[in-house]
This record gives structure tokens, C-alpha cells and sequence, in this order.
């Protein structure tokens, strides 16, 4: 299904369409829905994301939401593969992401888990890619598709970009869906002068004015500036900035 | 050729690894007198100690360490956000899982001067074409760096012109810059095409070892 996908410019909505999906997660419940999301909008076999050193959070045992079956997620508890599972270990040591076909099969224990986690209907093929958080936390996220070897090569070349910056902002909503961080907040020295202006009771042609740019230039600010916050209209951006000390109150 | 060990590696990798921080000692400490902290003759500093990859060049004849360069994300600790945020103008931060940062490019004296009818030598065009080609694996978009002017010089020299971001600053005796350089196979023919390397500078099995380490 995935290879009518290929060559066509939907994965671009895919991607932003997905950021909008995770930015916006508050609740950790909402973690699991987005990856089925994900999973559906790039027709992957799997998706899975751990997380590390995430404080009490991660104190006992790594954060994980997964697709996997409940067998192999059953099977996995059983017999203990957090101990063993050889993608965990080799993404902990590396900053690049691991493609599953690159590990070494002549090592029985490794084949025999990679032949179970084929059955379990894990995904044919699969690829892991580190996270690194601000402060010491880290992510592993995956992916699995049933591709054949040949589409494999070329889904890997066309999405990767795609999954890397998915596994940052997974990483991100996890951390503020469980209250290890606070959302973080950063406006540009302009877009606090035209939040600081809008919010005294400027129009935006005034705030243009004021700041000698154009009323096009305000709009470009304005928007960014929802982004950012991730707000709906103006007002709310404005109370949210005042709350966050992001922008001084008006005189 | 380029041998890449993660930092999770250096105790298996020792011998290697402490000839890069020697080097870097000598190039860092020594001949452009930063202040960067020296201890044994080794260079070591904080973000070293946040695995990163290394890529380190190998003389094909000799087997001896030549040259090294640090590859971190940007997501997590880095030089440009923890050391040197005045490079970029205020609030404005690189962090983004398409940008890795490259630090501590440097390579042990002489090695830096090309050979007759080239405009880079042979390790600092490995060194370059490493970096893209990594960036390439991991489906990066840039490489950030923090550099002064002789890197600049270098950098344009390898058919990988930077893109100066935020504002120059002296630091020290030195003009210090935030630039950016593309990942990409065009980038990467550029490379090669300027430096006359032909095909991968990574040593395979390195690659592979680091893939499934």
C-alpha cells in the first residue's frame, strides 16, 4: 500500500499534519493515538517509542507506548528481552539511527529474537532512531514496515527525515504529558515586540507602523507566533504570553 | 579514510581515542591558544562525555590517527546553546533533529597542507566529506558549527561553503561564527568534485559496527 505513496507529495502533509497531532498531546493516553495515527498515515507495520533517564518517570522501568501485538508485547515481558533486545543496547551506545537489517544474525540469540519478533508480526523490516533530550533524557522511536527489501532501500531514503523529527517531538509530548518538563516557550525579539503591541490595544496596521514594518510582515509574525504557542486566536496567544512572562504586561 | 567510533566505544577504542584528544591538545591548547582544558597532554572537554560520534582520520599506510571531528544533536548538549549563545541573536536556538553539530575539527600539525595542485589536504577532505556523508546516513538536513575565519577559508576551499548564521563575535584573539552546511548528495558531489575524492571516505566495517553496535 505504502509503495502508491512513493513519488507523490503527500507525505509532506503526512509530516506536519503528524507534528500538529503530537505538539498537541497533553495527556499520555493521547501518546498510544498517535502512533496508531502515524502508523496508518505512513502505512507502517509498527510504531514504538521508549524513553530513558525521564527522572521518576523511568525509575523503575523505561516509558514505552507501542503498536505491537499484545503476544509479542507479552512475550517481550516474559522472557525478559528489555534485557537483551539488541536494538535497545545498540541505539543506548549511538547517535545514528539502526536500520534492523545491519545487525548480525550469525549470533543465534539475536536471530532466534529477530525470527520470533518476525512471528509476532513485529514488521518485516525496521529502523530505530536515538533521541537526545536537554537534560540527560533519552528516546528510542521505531518503525516497521513489511516492505520487501528493493521499497525498503527507498522508503527508508524518502522518510527518514520525516521520522527523525517525529521521534524528537514524540520524545517532547511524552516529557509533557507526564509532567517531566514544563512546555518551553520561545519567541523572537520581534515577535515579543508584536505579541507587547497587540496586546496594549494595537490594531495591526498600528503595530506596523510602530515597529516600521509592513502589515503583511505582522500577519507573517502573528502566526508564527500561534504556532509557536500553539494557540487558536490572538487573544489566547496574548493571555498565554502574559502567564509565561514571555511579553511584559501592557502600561 | 574515516573510521567512526561512538563515544560509548572509547574504552575499546583507547588507543584511538586518546591520540585524537592529543591531537587536540596540540592543535587547540598549543598552536591556536583557546582556552580549553589540558590534562596530560590530552584535550577534554564536557561534551565528550555525551557520546558522541567521533570521525577520526586513518592513514591508509600508516594505520596512524591524523585527524578528528565530534558530531552531537542538537537536541540535546551542544557547544553552539550551552557555550556560545551569543553567536545567535536573542531566544533564537538550533535545535532540530535534521541538525547535528560538528566540534573540535582539527588535525595533527602538517596535515592541514594540501598536496601540489590541491586546494584542501587529503585529511581534511575526508574529514568534510565524512561529516555529509554521515549526515546523509542519519537524514539530516545541516550541520551547524561554531568556527573562525581559517575554517571559513577551509570549508569554501572543500566545495562546502557555510552559511553564517546570527552575528560574528570575537572571542579571544579570534572572529567566531555560527554557520550552517547542507547534507546532501549535491552537496556531497560538491565535495567531492572540489577535493577530487572519489567515492565513500568511510572505512565500512566502522559503519556497520556503529549501525548495530
Amino acid at each position: 500500500m505504502y509503495i502508491k505513496r512513493l513519488n507523490t507529495d503527500l507525505e509532506e502533509d503526512a509530516l506536519l499534519t503528524m507534528i500538529d497531532r503530537v505538539d498537541a498531546i497533553k495527556k499520555n493516553n493521547e501518546i498510544h493515538k498517535a502512533l496508531i495515527e502515524m502508523k496508518d498515515r505512513y502505512s507502517l507495520r509498527n510504531a514504538a517509542y521508549m524513553g530513558y533517564n525521564m527522572g521518576s518517570l523511568t525509575q523503575a522501568e523505561p516509558y514505552a507506548s507501542v503498536t505491537y501485538s499484545e503476544e509479542w508485547v507479552n512475550q517481550y515481558r516474559e522472557k525478559s528481552y528489555l534485557d537483551i533486545d539488541p536494538v535497545l543496547r545498540a541505539v543506548q551506545k549511538s547517535i545514528l539511527p539502526i536500520d534492523w537489517q545491519s545487525f548480525d544474525i550469525s549470533n543465534p540469540k539475536v536471530r532466534r529474537f529477530f525470527n520470533e519478533a518476525k512471528d509476532a508480526g513485529v514488521g518485516r523490516n525496521g529502523i530505530s532512531i536515538p533521541v537526545r533530550g536537554r537534560n540527560g533524557d533519552s528516546g528510542i522511536f521505531s518503525i516497521t514496515t513489511n516492505a520487501k527489501d528493493a521499497d525498503w532501500v527507498q522508503f527508508k531514503r524518502q522518510y527518514m527525515r520525516d521520522f527523525q523529527v517525529l521521534a524528537v517531538h514524540f520524545h517532547q509530548s511524552v516529557l509533557i504529558a507526564n509532567n517531566v518538563i514544563q512546555p518551553v516557550f520561545k519567541l523572537s525579539t520581534r515577535e515579543v515586540e508584536v505579541l507587547y503591541w497587540t496586546a496594549c490595544g494595537k490594531t495591526g496596521e498600528e503595530a506596523a507602523l510602530i515597529l516600521g514594518i509592513s502589515k503583511r510582515g505582522v500577519r507573517f509574525h502573528v502566526c508564527n507566533i500561534m504556532h509557536k504557542l500553539n494557540c487558536t486566536n490572538v487573544t489566547h496567544a496574548v493571555a498565554k504570553a502574559l502567564y509565561f512572562n514571555l511579553i511584559k504586561p501592557p502600561k | 579514510m574515516i573510521f567512526l567510533v561512538n563515544g560509548s566505544e572509547k574504552e575499546q577504542y583507547s588507543y584511538y581515542i586518546n591520540t585524537m584528544h592529543r591531537i587536540r591538545a596540540e592543535v587547540f591548547h598549543e598552536r591556536l591558544q583557546w582556552e580549553v582544558n589540558v590534562k596530560n597532554g590530552l584535550e577534554i572537554d564536557r561534551f565528550d562525555e555525551f557520546n558522541p560520534l567521533y570521525l577520526l582520520s586513518i592513514d591508509e599506510e600508516t594505520g596512524r590517527i591524523r585527524g578528528s571531528a565530534r558530531l552531537l544533536p542538537t537536541t540535546g548538549p551542544n557547544m553552539l546553546r550551552d557555550v556560545f549563545p551569543t553567536l545567535l541573536p536573542d531566544n533564537e536556538v538550533v535545535e532540530s533533529a535534521l541538525i547535528w553539530e560538528s566540534s573540535r575539527f582539527s588535525m595533527e600539525p602538517g596535515a592541514e597542507t594540501p598536496l601540489p595542485g590541491q586546494l584542501v589536504s587529503q585529511v581534511t577532505a575526508e574529514l568534510i566529506a565524512g561529516i555529509c556523508e554521515v549526515g546523509l546516513i542519519a537524514g539530516l538536513t545541516d550541520v551547524v558549527s561554531v568556527f573562525d575565519a581559517r575554517m571559513v577559508r577551509i570549508m569554501r576551499a572543500s566545495g562546502s561553503p557555510a552559511t553564517i548564521i546570527g552575528r560574528p563575535h570575537r572571542i579571544g584573539a579570534f572572529m567566531t561564527y555560527a554557520g550552517l552546511f547542507e547534507v546532501s548528495e549535491a552537496a556531497l558531489a560538491n565535495i567531492r568534485s572540489a577535493t577530487g575524492l572519489e567515492g565513500s571516505v568511510l572505512e565500512r566495517q566502522s559503519v556497520t559496527r556503529c549501525l548495530a553496535a
